[in-house]
């Protein structure tokens, strides 16, 4: 997994916690760098669950919460890195529609080797269906990115999640505008 | 701040510059990953240069190489503006025109065409330009320095550089591209490429002047072989000459062709063929009888030179120049024709519009057409004194015939008395060794007849004076009469006789059964006469064409001595036999197969022979077109059969013949019961039918004072209701005997019991059987039935299936005897009746009355039973 993900986890946790906090976890997970990541290099994503099941027990915040608060920061994260992505979209509907063709494919160019969820999205009306498949499981992270991503274009939404597999390496979002 | 917080910090700042560090060292290999690929693209750049300075040098090397083909090359490559100014042409030039390259500069190319090729040239050049296409390539010739003309093919092409008004460097027009569709392109130059070709221009022209011989060549070839063919063709000979004379005359383009013949004593000549080009004046009518001592030299001239030529007619002898200048001979060429080499005329071809030189191989064919007419001339004489020949020859066969026929008339009127007397004589005869010696007698009278019947068949066949008499004709009982006649022939020499009759052939068919009976007789005669072992197989077949007509096929096959190849040829002429068939031990005439042939061609068949020597022969007679006919008449096998005299009821005859033999043999033969007169000539028989009426007459054809015919007639005035009867020695068919209305039946001399017998039959009443009819069984015999009938049944029945239907003469005839013996022995009189007739017909091979009584033996059985 790519630095730049550890690096802002560990800044949400310190903006949310405090570095206590941040030091905290980096001792708990026992990680073999101890905690010292920089954006360019890539880690093993065992550490990333370590860090964020450790934060969950010490703040009794459940890890999906924690997720789902990463993806909106993160979000709001690459509004500011990568300003060009959002060049041409003016909703939140044809920003996310762009999300499998456009932006994963620019992403690909900078990091041949990021692993990259598989999204499927379509838009009738007021719906956008978007099918998100990971190893990762990482779904709670992607609706926290669609809402940061809803909030920034102030719109007003209802989501709904289908799991596809129990496991939640497929699910559904079905996200109507209101 | 607290030492916890500082431990946290430290923490804190250590992740941080570990991070930092971290990155620096992904940064570095970045960048000398980086560095890495840059090395690369350098030398990609420097390997790229290095192929553009090859490219370039490429480039250079074939300038230079197109520029020394262009100086080198055999070809005027020279490039003009388009008023055809030269501004360069290369080198070549001065080896081909003699013109140095910078003389040339900016002279016109059109100056150096032959003057009346300029104008064509210069317009070809404009009409490139106007029309806007590029010619492919013309052909124009050129002079050199020395004014000699050579040839060149030349191709043009339409060129600029830098042209100012289309953005490509430069343009070429292609050729048959029109310049409409680069009118963007302003073509300032033209480059011409002209190749010299005046050597493949100098092979074309001897190829075409070879061409046209051979075209020549093959026309006289074909005129020849036309005349060759037209010679033998089968129009008269005039209308041969006439056609040969105008295809020579077209051909050779001359105004007139004639044939003129001599005279016999060679003094006279005249024209007796011609052909005119149309438009010129005939000529032949005012050149008979030319006297050749008016022009002596032309005979002269034509024995001592073999022909008379003369390209203009004045250089002549004088005394040829009256004669020609009449018929306004300019030109002409004389051939004599000849005859085993003896002048008979000559021919000649002339010109009347011209003086002309002859070409040697018109010469040549003329020459060779007069060969040919000479030999048609020669072959005409020939084949005119050969059908002379042939009409004597064909005269002097005619008498031979006639003489013939003659002949055997007479000498039929006697054997008429030797044979007749000769077998009435055998009845009466009782001393076997006396019936012998007349049977002899009787047996060479009628092989005499036979000789004499085919001699005179021969000499009317010759003379064409056969007639065909078609009747209905059961050709099955036709064959089987034949096989009769032959069996005992075959048996005697232990040689089989059989015969195979195709259920094809129909009950009865339109056919003369007497011709073929006889065509029959001969082949079947001949097949058992040259078979010594083995045997003879008559085969019959019918194939029908439609429902009406068909094709009667009869093939008699033998195992016998067979006919060599060169026989086979000879063996249907006249008089001759068999190469090596010794007279002696074959005998016969030798005309057996001519007659069956012309026997068989007058129906409108044929006969084939397919032989092998030592392995056999066969005749294969093939009658087409026989019409299918109702049935035919009863045979009359049986009557030929019947023995004895029938019994008639008694009537008044007459006989009248000038010839007491003739009239003799007759009533010899006729019922004792009848009531006969005779009478020698015509007027006494007439004068006895006023006398008295008459149920019967036989009447003579030939008597010294009237014809039969006439009395006839004459007696028929008073006489209607009886019944006449030509009484001849002459063949009836040829005579008017055959036309019913004068005569009503007819007897032929010598005569033959068998047909008086039935004659008679015909006319006479036969008195009805007078005895009553006996009871068939005795009441003795009644008694013993049972037991008759039971031996009949166990003995003689088995017997009966055995041989029913096997006709085998042999056994037939034990069967009968058999049974005859046990019904004399038991008194059953129905039975005695029944065998004595099946032996009878037994004895008498009457096959279809073998057949019939044979079948009745069940039928016996079962009337017998009847009286139980």
């Amino acid at each position: 997994m790519k630095g730049t993900v550890f690096c802002e986890f560990l800044n949400m946790t310190e903006e949310n916690f405090g570095y206590k906090m941040v030091d905290q976890i980096i001792n708990q997970s026992n990680l073999p760098n101890d905690g010292a990541y920089t954006s360019v290099g890539t880690y093993d994503f065992d550490e990333l669950v370590s860090l964020l099941t450790h934060l969950s027990q010490n703040t009794n915040i459940p890890p999906n919460k924690l997720l789902y608060d990463f993806g909106d920061y993160l979000f709001k994260i690459f509004l500011k890195k990568y300003p060009e992505m959002f060049q041409y979209a003016h909703d939140g509907f044809t920003f996310l529609e762009r999300v499998p063709q456009k932006i994963h494919i620019e992403v690909n160019k900078l990091y041949p080797d990021a692993e990259l969820p598989h999204i499927e999205t379509s838009i009738e009306d007021n719906v956008l269906t978007m099918k998100y498949a990971s190893s990762r499981k990482l779904g709670d992270l992607a609706k926290g990115l669609i809402n940061g991503c809803m909030n920034h274009f102030d719109e007003k939404y209802s989501i709904h999640e289908e799991f596809l597999k129990q496991d939640g390496s497929e699910l559904v979002f079905t996200i109507t505008r209101l | 701040m607290s030492a916890e917080d500082y431990r946290l910090l430290k923490r804190k700042l250590n992740r941080e510059i570990n991070a930092r560090e971290q990155a620096e060292k992904l940064l570095e290999e970045k960048s000398l990953a980086l560095f890495e690929s840059n090395t690369q693209l350098k030398e990609v750049n420097g390997t790229l240069k290095n192929l553009l300075q090859e490219k370039s040098n490429t480039l250079f090397r074939r300038e230079q190489e197109y520029k020394s083909l262009v100086e080198n090359i055999n070809d005027i490559i020279c490039k003009t503006d388009l008023e055809g100014t030269i501004s360069y042409v290369n080198p070549i030039v001065e080896t081909i025109l003699g013109y140095a390259p910078h003389e040339l500069i900016d002279k016109t190319v059109f100056n150096f065409l032959p003057n009346h090729f300029k104008i064509k040239g210069s317009l070809f050049y404009e009409d490139q330009i106007t029309q806007k296409n590029c010619l492919s390539y013309i052909e124009v010739p050129a002079l050199t320095k020395e004014n000699k003309m050579v040839w060149f093919g030349v191709n043009l092409q339409f060129y600029t550089e830098n042209c100012p008004d289309c953005t490509k460097k430069k343009c070429i027009l292609k050729n048959n591209e029109s310049i409409s569709s680069k009118d963007d392109c302003h073509f300032k130059e033209v480059i011409i490429v002209a190749r010299d070709i005046s050597e493949q221009k100098n092979t074309q022209k001897l190829l075409a002047r070879q061409t046209y011989f051979l075209e020549q060549n093959i026309k006289e070839q074909e005129l020849t072989s036309e005349i060759a063919l037209e010679l033998n063709t089968l129009k008269p000979f005039k209308t041969r000459v006439n056609n040969i004379l105008e295809k020579v005359g077209k051909h050779a383009r001359v105004s007139r062709v004639y044939v003129f013949e001599d005279e016999e004593d060679g003094t006279l000549t005249n024209n007796t063929f011609e052909w005119i080009k149309p438009g010129v004046e005939a000529g032949k009518n005012n050149l008979q009888n030319i006297l050749y001592n008016q022009f002596p030299s032309w005979n002269r001239i034509l024995a001592n030179e073999g022909r008379i030529y003369a390209e203009n007619v004045v250089n002549l002898p004088d005394d040829l120049q009256p004669i020609l200048k009449q018929l306004s001979v300019k030109s002409i060429v004389v051939y004599p024709l000849t005859i085993k080499n003896k002048s008979i005329g000559f021919i000649g071809f002339v010109d009347t519009t011209t003086t002309r030189k002859w070409t040697k191989t018109n010469i040549e064919l003329l020459r060779t057409i007069s060969g040919m007419v000479s030999a048609a001339f020669e072959r005409e004489h020939m084949e005119s004194s050969i059908k002379a020949e042939r009409d004597r020859a064909n005269k002097a066969n005619n008498a031979k015939s006639e003489f013939l026929a003659n002949i055997s008339h007479e000498i039929r009127t006697p054997m008429n008395a030797i044979l007749g007397f000769s077998e009435a004589l055998s009845l009466k005869l009782e001393k076997p060794k006396d019936r012998g010696m007349i049977k002899s007698v009787v047996k060479s009278g009628k092989l005499l007849l036979s000789l004499l019947n085919d001699i005179l068949d021969f000499s009317k066949l010759e003379a064409g004076k056969i007639e065909l008499n078609n009747d209905a004709t059961n050709l099955k009982n036709t064959i089987l009469e034949i096989i009769q006649l032959f069996s005992a022939n075959a048996k005697k020499k232990n040689i089989y006789l059989n015969y195979k009759i195709d259920n094809s052939v129909p009950e009865a068919i339109l056919i003369d059964e007497h011709r073929v009976k006889q065509v029959c007789f001969n082949l079947v005669a001949n097949a058992i006469k040259f078979t010594h072992k083995g045997g003879v197989l008559v085969d019959v077949a019918f194939v029908k064409k439609d429902t009406i007509k068909g094709t009667v096929y009869i093939k008699v096959s033998d195992t016998g001595i067979g006919i060599s190849p060169t026989q086979t040829k000879v063996i249907f002429e006249s008089f001759r036999q068999q190469y090596g068939q010794a007279n002696r031990r074959y005998g016969g005439t030798g005309l057996g197969l001519t007659i069956s042939q012309k026997l068989v061609e007058n129906m409108g068949g044929s006969i084939e022979v397919e032989s092998s020597v030592d392995v056999g022969s066969e005749f294969k007679v093939t009658i087409p077109d026989i019409e299918i006919t109702e049935n035919a008449l009863p045979n009359n096998h049986e009557e030929l059969n019947l023995p004895e005299l029938p019994v008639f009821e008694p009537a008044c005859i007459l006989i009248v013949d000038d010839t007491i033999e003739n009239t003799r043999i007759l009533k010899e033969f006729l019922p004792s019961n009848q009531l006969i007169r005779t009478a020698a000539t015509g007027t006494e028989a007439e004068l006895k039918c006023k006398e008295q009426g008459f149920d019967l007459m036989f009447l003579d054809i030939k008597l010294p004072d009237i014809d039969g015919h006439q009395l006839a007639v004459n007696i028929r005035k008073f006489q209607p209701t009886a019944k006449i009867v030509a009484y001849t020695a002459s063949e009836i068919n040829d005579e008017k005997l055959s036309n019913q209305q004068v005569f009503d039946d007819f007897l032929a001399k010598p005569l033959d019991r068998k047909r008086l017998i039935q004659v008679l039959n015909k006319f006479l009443i036969a008195e009805k059987d007078k005895q009553t009819v006996s009871p068939k069984l005795s009441e003795a015999v009644k008694k013993e039935l049972p037991s008759i009938i039971e031996h009949l049944q166990t003995t003689f029945l088995p017997q009966w299936k055995k041989i029913n239907g096997y006709l085998i003469l042999y056994d037939i005839k034990s069967f009968a005897t058999e049974l005859s013996d046990y019904a004399e022995s038991q008194k059953v009189y129905l039975l005695t009746d029944y065998s004595k007739n099946l032996k009878e017909a037994v004895e008498l091979i009457n096959l279809t009355n073998i057949k019939e009584h044979l079948q009745r033996f069940p039928e016996i059985i079962e009337e017998l039973k009847t009286y139980l």
